[in-house]
């Protein structure tokens, strides 16, 4: 039943993805943000699928089982990330569609008339992706290891070749529409499960949560269980998540697909009827910590809805394979559509100053997507020798950084090019250097940084006082310059 | 919906934000939402607390919409509008 269900579902989301890239022009506007002709239902599954991973499904009953009531913090941080793009998302909008600017780094780079400013953040952009794919694509691998007892990479291989080859051809119409199709199964599969196994195992989430508070009561309160999670460790995650959220280059980029200003600010409004998809996972995460043998890896959901005292095992173990599939399709079809929208018209075109046209460019973007998703595949079957959440610690820290340009150049019209190259290059350059020292000179590391404090917050300090030092300084820009950007 | 009303609510949303992200950090969140009494419909109050501040957000970000007080601007279609 597990393959079928996986075969019919991957060759509906290629016809699906490839249908809907047909509807479109096929230039490269078309490939970057779909025409900006996504309406209400379109942009509510764009956010919220992409949003919720792999790492989201599978992560957060591991996180309940590790560390308790610490798993909040991705409800915690989601209730406010979504605020920013209230604020300035209908804005980015209407500038973009009226300087035809398609990508974060492209938008900024045009605000502050600097192509230096476009390659810097795309590079650092498409640094910040790459291990985020490489966890979409260990998902879809452990799926396809459990259901077909294939191996992992070549499991991730078949799937992502599925989503390679909607993306190329369908753009982002592709993924909107198959974000419609992934977003649907994983909320349906999410709820029925989260309800439907503490009823049959403990007779509801009612009782399921009095075992907890008698047996386990930790795991519902911080700090948690040991090592334990303290009120300052806590407070740094869930803020360091709200102020970098917005500024991951695949979402910021869903501004300029919407079809109109409102609908960008209508999509903040709705999201967090998606948020509540969280909430089925803890559930699940309180169930399987109550059961003997429970594994404490990303593994412990497909070990729950396979556990031999529930009825109907074997069809729930399909449709929770399905629904991790749809988490990690739909997260990882956005990072390989929007790095290589960042690579061609970020690197490339503005970077180097290539001069592409309009069909080279589409082909471009399209062979990018293989290239990355090839990346990706080599990087996952090097995944036993590097550190994942190594590399995650720096992609969280990078697109922090773009909070003080996204700031500053939106509200403060003495930010000028020359600050917000020289604010962003001191805080990438403190958030590498201190990455690496951890890594290489760990006690030169604990000099410098004696409380562990976050590097994305470091960095961020440092980059904000550059910026608005050098923006006094130096001249302001062009006030009919200013105006174009409504400033 | 325009004039000094509509800046003022518009001018004071974003510290309404502020307030309520600072609900959810130290030291409102150890103090008001992380413990597991009072429970609501069997669920700790450290889990009902987010969801709540969830809920408060979400009710004030659709009034704010609904109110067109927050940069309602309407589009001027793509790429051939103005300022």
């Amino acid at each position: 039943m597990g393959s079928a269900l996986i075969f019919g579902y991957l060759g509906f989301a290629l016809v699906l993805g490839i249908w809907a890239g047909r509807r479109g022009s096929g230039g490269s506007d078309d490939f970057i943000t779909g025409e900006r002709s996504f309406g209400p239902v379109l942009m509510y599954f764009v956010m919220g699928a992409m949003v919720f991973s792999a790492y989201a499904l599978l992560g957060t009953p591991q996180r309940v089982m590790v560390k308790g009531s610490d798993a909040f913090y991705a409800l915690a941080y989601g209730a406010v990330a979504f605020v920013p793009i209230f604020f300035f998302g209908a804005r980015v909008r209407r500038i973009g569609a009226r300087e035809g600017l398609v990508t974060q780094a492209e938008f900024f780079g045009a605000r502050f008339a600097s192509r230096r400013l476009t390659a810097i953040m795309g590079l650092a952009s498409l640094l910040a992706c790459v291990p985020y794919i490489v966890i979409q694509f260990k998902g879809a691998g452990i799926v396809m290891q459990q259901v077909l007892g294939w191996d992992p990479v070549l499991g991730a291989a078949v799937v992502y070749a599925v989503v390679t080859l909607y993306v190329m051809f369908g753009g982002m119409r592709g993924v909107g529409w198959t974000n419609v199709l992934q977003g649907v199964v994983m909320l349906a599969v999410v709820w029925w499960l989260g309800l439907e196994i503490p009823q049959q195992l403990f007779g509801g989430v009612g009782p399921m949560f009095d075992r907890v508070i008698a047996e386990r009561p930790e795991y519902l309160t911080l700090p948690g269980p040991a090592p334990g999670t303290s009120d300052a460790q806590w407070s740094a995650e869930v803020l360091l998540s709200i102020l970098g959220f917005t500024m991951w280059p695949q979402v910021f980029m869903k501004c300029f697909t919407a079809r109109s200003a409102r609908l960008v600010q209508h999509s903040a409004v709705v999201y967090p009827t998606f948020l509540l998809f969280l909430v089925p996972l803890f559930f699940l995460g309180y169930a399987a910590l109550l059961l003997p043998g429970a594994p404490k890896d990303e593994r412990v959901l497909l070990w729950l809805v396979g556990h031999p005292s529930l009825a109907g095992g074997e069809l729930m173990t399909a449709c929770f394979s399905l629904a991790v599939l749809a988490a990690s399709m739909s997260t990882g079809d956005a990072l390989l559509h929007g790095g290589s929208s960042i690579f061609v018209r970020d690197v490339l075109i503005k970077g180097a100053g290539l001069q592409l046209s309009e069909r080279v460019q589409t082909w471009t973007l399209r062979i990018t997507v293989v290239v990355l998703g090839v990346l990706g595949l080599w990087m996952m079957s090097l995944a036993g020798r590097w550190s994942l959440v190594d590399l995650l610690l720096l992609a969280y820290a990078v697109p922090v950084q773009f909070l003080t340009i996204t700031l500053l150049g939106l509200y403060w019209r003495r930010a000028n090019g020359v600050a917000a190259v020289g604010g962003l290059c001191a805080g990438l350059g403190l958030v590498i250097a201190l990455f690496a020292a951890s890594k290489l000179a760990p006690t030169v590391y604990a000099a410098i940084n004696p409380w562990d404090l976050q590097i994305g917050v470091l960095g961020l300090v440092v980059n904000l006082a550059v910026m608005v030092a050098l923006s006094l300084a130096t001249p302001p820009m062009a006030k009919s310059h200013l105006q174009r950007f409504e400033l | 919906m325009t004039g000094p009303v509509t800046r003022t609510i518009a001018r004071v949303a974003p510290l309404f934000f502020v307030a309520t992200t600072a609900l959810l950090v130290a030291p409102l969140y150890p103090w008001l939402g992380d413990s597991i009494e009072p429970r609501v419909l069997g669920l700790p109050w450290s889990l009902v607390y987010v969801l709540l501040v969830i809920v408060v957000n979400a009710v004030a970000l659709t009034g704010l919409y609904m109110a067109r007080v927050v940069d309602a601007r309407e589009d001027e279609g793509d790429g051939g509008g103005h300022g």
